[in-house]
């Protein structure tokens, strides 16, 4: 029996490199109880070696390493589990600046000191009106 | 890591870098503090009991830093050691080639087999073997060519070092013909006397030597003593 594979709509920029954010999509197999983390694992491991995200996290929604933002609300992608033939769109997590993909600088927020969003530099993906 | 930092090593992965009361290492400005430190504990160490070594030599690493950082300049940085290591960690980005996680899992895996519960000597040798089998993989671990963020670069520089640490943990448990704590050995079942002494290790040059030192006994006895 196979389960349709979840789809994932991934941000990627490399401020290094790229000019301007893209979005990739991966299929990931699924299987009972399959996380967020590790359907990116998986991307990472077996079809994109350059995707970058948090991975040095406790695994069990403590330390909100892997905090990111999963169809447009704030995820901690260890604690997020996924459905067969599920789409997400996998984004960094809004309101701190961009170090690479999924990968923010949690050290800087926005959202408490107008000065530090002034002097930031690089992308930033803005809190939607919509959002939670 | 430079040859001149040497490291305690306990029987199981208890070890780790030798420090002072001021939490120096051999190595001068260079302080260590939590788990990468080792001899504090002893022959075993129960789960949780790093919060000593973190809290307490954490709050010493410091002062004992600042204080060091206060009447002292910077060294003049060895060029040429400068160079080869610059020159080493850019060896890794390269088009075809292991990723470095497959090294790191073999190497894993060997240690596991051999130098888990129960170790004998056979084994033991073996997995120096294994090690040595592996290290000559190094040149084919590859991550793809770019700085920012690279998870692959620094898992391969963290499997490169990891030799040297598997090697050492190897070295000091088939010299030390006894047993205790977490140390099992099937040819010495028994906890002798003699080896109440912690064992240092320390690479010069691609040598790993082994020396022992005695063991400071406070509060808490022996239990053969």
């Amino acid at each position: 029996m196979s389960e349709k594979p979840v789809v994932l709509k991934i941000f990627k920029f490399d401020p290094d490199v790229d000019y301007e954010p893209k979005y990739k999509t991966y299929e990931v197999p699924w299987r009972e109880g399959l996380l967020l983390l590790q359907a990116l694992k998986h991307v990472r491991d077996q079809l994109d070696e350059t995707l970058a995200f948090r991975d040095y996290c406790c695994g069990c929604a403590w330390c909100m390493s892997c905090l990111m933002t999963v169809n447009g609300k704030g995820t901690q992608a260890c604690s997020r589990i996924l459905e067969p033939g599920e789409t997400l769109t996998v984004e960094p997590m809004r309101g701190f600046p961009i170090i690479r993909d999924l990968v923010v600088d949690f050290g800087v927020s926005v959202w408490t000191d107008e000065g530090v969003f002034k002097k930031m530099e690089g992308i930033i993906l803005k809190k939607r009106s919509d959002d939670e | 890591m430079d040859s001149r930092v040497y490291a305690w090593r306990s029987p199981l992965l208890h070890g780790g870098v030798k420090i002072n009361e001021k939490c120096e290492t051999t190595l001068e400005g260079l302080f260590a503090a939590g788990e990468v430190t080792g001899g504090l504990h002893g022959a075993n160490r129960m789960g949780g009991n790093a919060l000593s070594e973190t809290l307490v030599f954490g709050a010493r690493a410091g002062r004992f830093a600042a204080e060091h950082a206060k009447d002292s300049t910077f060294f003049e940085a060895d060029r040429e050691f400068v160079d080869t290591e610059f020159q080493r960690v850019h060896t890794f980005f390269k088009d075809q080639g292991v990723h470095p996680w497959v090294i790191r899992e073999r190497l894993g895996s060997l240690m596991c087999a051999n130098l888990g519960v129960i170790r004998n000597r056979e084994g033991m040798e073996r997995a120096l073997r294994q090690i040595e089998d592996l290290k000559g993989q190094t040149e084919d671990i590859r991550a793809p060519k770019f700085k920012r963020f690279n998870r692959l670069w620094i898992e391969a520089l963290e499997v490169a070092s990891m030799f040297d640490v598997a090697e050492m943990v190897v070295r000091s448990a088939l010299f030390r013909e006894e047993s205790r704590g977490a140390h099992y050995r099937e040819e010495y079942p028994e906890t002798r006397k003699e080896w109440l002494k912690h064992t240092c290790v320390r690479k010069q040059d691609s040598k790993m030597d082994l020396t022992t030192r005695p063991v400071v006994i406070t509060k808490l006895k022996c239990g053969h003593e």
